[in-house]
């Protein structure tokens, strides 16, 4: 969505105008949230970080579907 | 790339700042705004109002075929004879080079367009955004 808002007023030092329209009340949350990522200035993105959960328990899942093994074992590998 | 601790910063991470704070703004209809589809047609006047109200008007939608519909609704309530194009992936190369320059010149009060006009557009004096339905996400 910024990169929509953007091209009104396409000069950096002049605040872009935008009006979302919901068409149905559903889209008014969904359009709410955006204007609170835009406020923060939030992109879709999230920042890459060492250490997360999700990573490890995708590569367990991936090992188990590759051969048993006991967990001490495995945890001796990581 | 995330960083190791201690090892040495692979790259900068530059983050840009300074720029103006964009005016996001939801549309507060007084009609009866429906519990489902995607037109957006309770609106319509609305629409017309804001694009009558500014310099030019980009109102952006998320597929042709919506943009054909909606261009075709605001062109059948165009009593002020407002000059409002058509602007889409589908549209025929010639026709949609005569849409952008007729915007560059400034000859344009309103473009209804799909992403098509979402990135590069740094030319013509847009002077407000329109997004029908919700933003599928923030950055683009």
């Amino acid at each position: 969505m910024m990169q929509r808002i953007g091209r009104a007023n396409h000069r950096i030092d002049e605040a872009s105008r935008a009006v979302l329209v919901p068409a149905n009340r559903f889209e008014v949350l969904e359009c709410r949230v955006a204007i609170d990522a835009v406020a923060e200035n939030a992109q879709d993105t999230p920042p890459l970080r060492t250490g997360a959960l999700d990573v490890l328990a995708q590569h367990v899942l991936g090992c188990a579907c590759g051969e048993p093994f006991l967990p001490i074992n495995f945890m001796r590998k990581c | 790339m995330p960083q190791r601790d201690g090892a040495g910063e692979a790259a900068d991470i530059v983050v840009a700042g300074g720029a103006a704070a964009p005016i996001v703004e939801m549309l507060d209809t007084s009609e009866r705004l429906p519990w489902a589809g995607h037109t957006a047609r309770h609106a319509l006047n609305e629409i017309y109002d804001l694009i009558k109200a500014n310099k030019t008007t980009l109102v952006f939608v998320n597929t042709r075929s919506q943009a054909e519909m909606l261009f075709q609704d605001l062109w059948r309530m165009n009593d002020d004879g407002l000059a409002i194009a058509l602007h889409h992936g589908s549209l025929d190369v010639a026709q949609r080079r005569k849409v952008r320059d007729a915007m560059a010149a400034g000859r344009l009060r309103g473009v209804v367009c799909t992403s098509s006009l979402d990135l590069g557009v740094d030319w013509g004096d847009v002077d407000l955004v329109i997004n029908i339905g919700a933003p599928k996400g923030a950055s683009r």
